[in-house]
Formats: C-alpha cells, sequence, structure tokens
C-alpha cells in the first residue's frame, strides 16, 4: 500500500490515460526516442513539482499544453548548441540508408522548425490535430470553440507553414547567382 | 475528406514512422511511473494521504487503449471535484492515523527480532527530493534526473557473467561513463572486475536479448546466436519475431528468459496493430511462447497476466512453467503443452512482480507490487501456504519490489526476494522471514551452491545531471553472507 496526495494520484491517472500518446507525440517532436523517453519523465516530474495542473479547468489540456511548450522549449536549446541530432539507437523498425533517413529527418526537422515559429496557440492546434492526430471535434470541445472554427484556423495555419517552408524568392536568386 | 486536412496530412506524412514500438513506449511510461511513486516518497507529500493501492497497480486500461480526450476530461474533472471533497473531510483523520502510524513502525522496530542493518551499509533512508536542474541557456544538460539509462546490462541466472554496452574500451564493474556505446562488453566477475570487449558485436543494450543460465550463449530476439567463449556465431529461427505495420516492422518479442537447464526459451510476444485516426502501434494482445532452444522448436504458446511484462517461472528442468492468467492467478503449466497443471489461490491483486518454482519442485512463489508481499504455495496443492504480508514488510522497510527478482536456494528451503534497500530470505517451509540485509537493490541474486551465500547484481544507476553530462554507473556484484549479514566480496570500483 502507498499514500499518495491528491495531485500524485492524478498525475497517475493521467500517465496511465495519456502516457503512451505523450511518449509517441514527443518522439515525433523530438525525432529521437531517447529523448521522448526523457522528455516524457521531465514533464511528469514538473507537473508534479507545480501541481499547476490542479488548478485546471481540464487537467488533460493543461497536460498537453506542457508536454508541446516543453518539446519546443528542448527543441530551442538543442538547436542553439548543437544543431540536428541524428538518431541513435532506435529500436524500432527497418533503418533505410543513412543518406535518406539523414535526409528524411531533416525535412522532418524543417517542418518542425516552421511550427515552432507559428504563434503559440497555432501551434499547439498544429501539434495536436497532424502531430497527435486529434479531431476537430475534440479541439473544439477542448478549446471552447467549434469545430468549424478549428478547422479555418488549421487551414490558415498549414498556408503559413507552406509559405515558410518554401524557398524564398530572394534566396534563390542569391543561390543562382553565387559563383561555382 | 477537406482540403485543408489532406494538406496538412501531406505535409506532416513521415512523422508517423518516428513513433516508437509500444513496448518502448510502455516502458517509457512504467520509468515515469517510478520516477512518479518516488517522488511520492519525497517529503513534499501528504497534504492529506489517501490509501490508493490501485493507483501503484499498472493494470489501468488508460495505458492500454486510445482513451478519447474529450471523454476522459469529464471524467478527471468529476474525480478531481469528488477528491478534493473527500480530502478535505478526512484530512483531520488521516493526520491522526499518520501520526499513529509512524509511532507504531517505530515501535515494530523495537520489537522485531530480525536485524535490518547489514555491518557494511546503513539503514535505508528516504529518498531525497530532487535537485531541481539550474536553469542554463544553451546548456549541454540532459533533462530528467532520472533520465533513462545509456547503459542496459543482463546477467546471467546461475553463472557469474554479466554483459553490457560499452565503448571500445575494456571498463570495469560499477566504474562510470558518459558515452554509454555500442560494443558488446562481457565479465566474468568470478576472474575479475575488467570487461572483454567484443569491438566486432555491435550492442546497444536496447535490443531484446537473453543470456543462457551459464552465460556462454547470448541469443538476440532477431535470431542471432553469440557464442560468447568462441565468438561462433548462429542462429534460431523463434518465429514472426517482426510484424509489418503499414510503414514500420516492429519486434514483436519484448522479452525473452532461459529456463534453467537452458533447453527452452520463454518469450513475450506482442499481437500489434496500427489503429485507424490513432497514432501509434497498439497492443492487440500478448502472448507467451516456449520454444526449445537452440532447434526453434515451438511447444506452446498461452495468454499472459496483460502487464506487459514477462513475469514467469521456470522449474529446474524446464519441464513447468508458472505465469498468472489474466485474472492475475498464478497457474502452473505444463511446458511442453501449456496445459494448466495447478491454479494457486488467492488471486493477486497488484502486477505480479515477480514467480518462481522451487528447485526440489516443492514451492511456488509470487511477489505482486504493491505492496510488494509474497506468496508460497506448495506446488502441488491449490491454497496459500505461506503469506508474508504488508505488515511485516513494513516492519522490515522492505518496499518498492523495482526488479521483482525473487530466487529459490538451491535446495529450495529458502526464498530470497529483492526490494528497494533490501534483500529479504524467506523460510519456505515456515514462511518467516529470517533474513533482512540492508543490501542495494538487486536486478539478479544468485545462491551458492551451499546456500549460504547470496551474490548480488544491482542495477545500472543513472548518474547526477551536471553541465558536464550525466554519469552513468555498470552495475556492482556483491556476495554476502545472509546469515551474518556479512559483506563478503564486492566486485566494483
Amino acid at each position: 500500500m502507498i499514500s499518495l496526495d491528491e495531485p500524485t494520484i492524478l498525475l497517475l491517472e493521467l500517465l496511465d490515460a495519456y502516457g503512451v500518446r505523450l511518449h509517441a507525440l514527443f518522439a515525433k517532436l523530438a525525432l529521437r526516442d531517447d529523448v521522448a523517453d526523457e522528455l516524457l519523465q521531465e514533464l511528469f516530474l514538473k507537473l508534479y513539482q507545480t501541481t499547476g495542473f490542479m488548478q485546471a479547468s481540464r487537467p488533460e489540456m493543461y497536460l498537453f499544453r506542457s508536454a508541446i511548450n516543453l518539446a519546443f522549449d528542448w527543441r530551442r536549446r538543442t538547436q542553439r548548441t548543437a544543431g540536428f541530432v541524428p538518431l541513435l539507437g532506435n529500436e524500432v523498425g527497418q533503418a533505410p540508408a543513412p543518406v535518406d533517413e539523414a535526409s528524411r529527418r531533416e525535412e522532418l526537422d524543417r517542418v518542425l522548425t516552421a511550427v515552432s515559429a507559428l504563434s503559440p496557440s497555432d501551434r499547439e492546434l498544429v501539434t495536436l490535430r497532424f502531430l497527435h492526430g486529434s479531431s476537430y471535434e475534440e479541439l473544439a470541445e477542448l478549446s471552447g470553440s467549434t469545430p468549424h472554427r478549428i478547422r479555418a484556423r488549421c487551414a490558415k495555419a498549414i498556408s503559413r507553414l507552406r509559405t515558410q517552408l518554401e524557398p524564398s524568392p530572394s534566396k534563390e536568386l542569391a543561390d543562382e547567382r553565387r559563383p561555382g | 475528406m477537406n482540403d485543408d486536412r489532406d494538406e496538412g496530412e501531406v505535409l506532416f506524412l513521415g512523422f508517423d514512422s518516428l513513433v516508437p514500438a509500444a513496448a518502448v513506449a510502455q516502458r517509457a511510461v512504467e520509468a515515469t511511473r517510478r520516477l512518479l511513486l518516488d517522488q511520492a516518497h519525497s517529503p513534499r507529500q501528504a497534504s492529506a494521504a489517501v490509501t490508493v493501492e490501485r493507483l501503484a497497480d499498472k493494470s489501468s486500461i488508460g495505458s492500454r487503449t486510445s482513451l478519447a480526450i474529450s471523454a476522459s476530461a469529464d471524467r478527471a474533472q468529476r474525480r478531481y471535484v469528488f477528491r478534493t471533497g473527500l480530502v478535505a473531510s478526512v484530512g483531520l483523520v488521516a493526520c491522526v492515523v499518520a501520526y499513529f502510524l509512524a509511532t507504531r513502525q517505530d515501535r515494530a522496530e523495537t520489537d522485531t527480532t530480525i536485524s535490518v542493518s547489514g555491518p557494511m551499509r546503513q539503514p535505508a533512508t528516504p529518498s531525497q527530493t530532487p535537485k531541481a536542474l539550474p536553469a542554463v541557456a544553451g546548456g549541454n544538460v540532459m533533462l530528467a534526473p532520472w533520465a533513462v539509462p545509456r547503459l542496459h546490462a543482463v546477467s546471467a541466472d546461475w553463472a557469474s557473467i554479466l554483459i553490457a554496452n560499452g565503448g571500445k574500451e575494456p571498463v570495469r564493474l560499477g566504474s562510470v561513463t558518459r558515452e554509454g556505446g555500442g560494443v558488446l562488453h562481457v565479465w566474468d566477475w568470478s576472474k575479475g572486475t575488467l570487461s572483454r570487449v567484443l569491438p566486432d558485436v555491435e550492442f546497444w543494450g536496447t535490443e531484446t536479448v537473453a543470456l543462457s543460465p551459464d552465460g556462454k550463449q547470448l541469443v538476440w530476439a532477431r535470431g542471432d546466436i553469440l557464442d560468447l567463449h568462441t565468438g561462433e556465431k548462429s542462429r534460431i529461427n523463434l518465429m514472426d519475431e517482426d510484424v509489418e505495420v503499414e510503414d514500420g516492422t516492429y519486434s514483436r518479442i519484448c522479452d525473452m528468459r532461459f529456463s534453467p537447464d537452458g533447453g527452452r526459451i520463454a518469450l513475450h510476444v506482442m499481437n500489434l496493430e496500427r489503429e485507424k485516426g490513432i497514432p501509434g502501434s497498439r497492443i492487440l494482445s500478448d502472448v507467451i511462447r516456449v520454444v526449445e532452444f537452440p532447434s526453434g522448436r515451438q511447444f506452446c504458446e498461452f495468454p499472459t497476466g496483460g502487464d506487459y511484462v514477462l513475469r514467469i517461472g521456470f522449474s529446474a528442468d524446464g519441464g513447468q512453467i508458472a505465469a498468472a492468467d489474466s485474472q492475475r492467478q498464478i497457474l502452473l503449466r505444463d511446458a511442453t503443452t501449456g496445459n494448466v497443471r495447478q491454479r494457486y489461490a488467492p488471486v493477486l491483486t497488484s502486477q505480479v512482480m515477480g514467480i518462481a518454482i522451487a528447485p526440489n519442485a516443492k514451492y511456488v512463489a509470487a511477489m505482486q507490487r504493491e505492496p510488494g508481499d509474497l506468496f508460497l504455495w506448495n506446488a502441488d496443492g491449490s491454497q496459500l501456504a505461506h503469506h508474508v504480508n504488508r505488515e511485516a514488510l513494513e516492519k522490515l522497510r522492505a518496499v518498492h519490489p523495482h526488479y521483482g527478482v525473487i530466487r529459490f536456494s538451491p535446495d529450495g528451503r529458502y526464498l530470497a526476494a529483492s526490494y528497494d534497500r533490501r534483500i529479504l530470505v524467506v523460510d519456505a517451509a515456515t514462511g518467516d522471514v529470517i533474513s533482512a540485509l540492508a543490501a542495494e537493490s538487486a536486478t539478479n541474486i544468485q545462491w551458492s551452491a551451499d546456500g549460504n551465500y547470496l551474490t548480488l547484481v544491482t542495477p545500472v544507476r543513472t548518474g547526477e545531471p551536471t553541465l558536464e553530462g550525466r554519469d552513468d554507473k555498470y552495475p556492482e556484484v556483491d556476495t554476502w553472507d545472509w546469515r551474518t549479514h556479512e559483506l563478503v566480496d564486492h566486485r566494483g570500483e
């Protein structure tokens, strides 16, 4: 028998309900399995130490919002220090050819960098919709909006992402003019 | 399907392939659960304590199924409101009870005739609250104080052999590293503490492997067999070890264990499927499969206890296997046919952590997660022979059976069980705890042939993160005279 307090009880329930899905989300946002493990621990440790989620009207929304912020914070830190870090020791799946794999991950990294440049609310929406797999209806209920509005916001956010990911004409021009 | 959704999905195409295997995610969730439970014993606790035995149990359906956020949101809210009221109403009573229990434990420790502190180690102390990491902009600091280890070690059940991943240079037992590594290291601790490096064998430690009881052969779930003495490689067909799920290949074998005679391997096999609209793979079912070694011939297959971990006990000759069913009842099966020979009552109420069959086949034992109590049955009778219950464990400060290691002595008279900073020895005939070593937790317990000594393999320790990195520590091996509590041998730094 273990005696636990209320925040810990709720955290354990949230971990049971969403742990696997949060881990998957972290793996996508970090592009690394091992970091996903650490981020999951870090997330619940932070929640345990602050207990702010206890005051949240929707603890699970607070949980996912914290997770998304934590993952993008991690990305910002690592990009400042180490740049892109390739996946090592991944025990999942077949390994593609190294060059293809590196290229694919760089592409995914570019998408995530673009997502991180969105406004916090759009970033959260896009992450939950397209990386976590939430439906418009779920997102509408969680954010107190309507599915139609959520769909429209997603469309605008995707449009902004497209714009960011397209190479700028001036840069292309500069590349073409560069000697050699 | 609308346009913006299509466009978004195309943009994020490829991320789904990054979803780790279900077993990997389950391990991460389990590690986080342990972290939270460890924290729960730190001084921040107990504004008003609530007994929540079920919450320490891993069997909650949440981690096994995909819950809709919206559905559980209301439930969580209602639970929160209800508990807040409950806590407020029982707060005063809880304080009084907590005070009473605290003073009662002190009295009990005074009364017990069992020494709980060995001569070489201090008694267990409550876990400390971790220090928060300094916020260093741009600092290359690992995130979690208890991050996932870079090192992974496996030891043989009956031999002085231990393997782990490491770098290109030999390392000593108990040494620390910041790098980990992807090369196989082998120790024979009866000969020394320095590892033998097998530079041509890639081993990150995250692969599913089993080490033969004599420590001579290492078997990968993918079917590779390595003779650790000669370096000779061979193959075993473990049948359908991988499963294709859309764009990924997943290992279905997530754990494996040899029988004591080395003639069989029990495999924990998961069936995975990707559910539409849900990221990641989903566990549909898991089974225990027993195969002959080294032929790979399949003997039998039966359902697991549903806890996504391989908790089984083989008889000495490998002919019988004990495992839990989905109701957590311990069953003794014929390891060839899978037929149930005996059912043991009572049904366990928490996750099964360890199961063992005595070498003389007289007893079957099991340990459950909470509160870590031990059950001993006469192997040929369905009724419980002895129960080392919560009260006895609390007197001995034996809590948190992290690794679920229980092992009978060679003559079957004693049962050793590993807890957090405690190793208990139970007389199988009487059910009495006759020794409580204040030793570190163990990932493996080996009895000496005469039953006088216990050799304990400590787990990999993850160090405190610093600005320079994090030092993870290789296992150490300690041998104890469990009667005198004397540490007779230490292999490590």
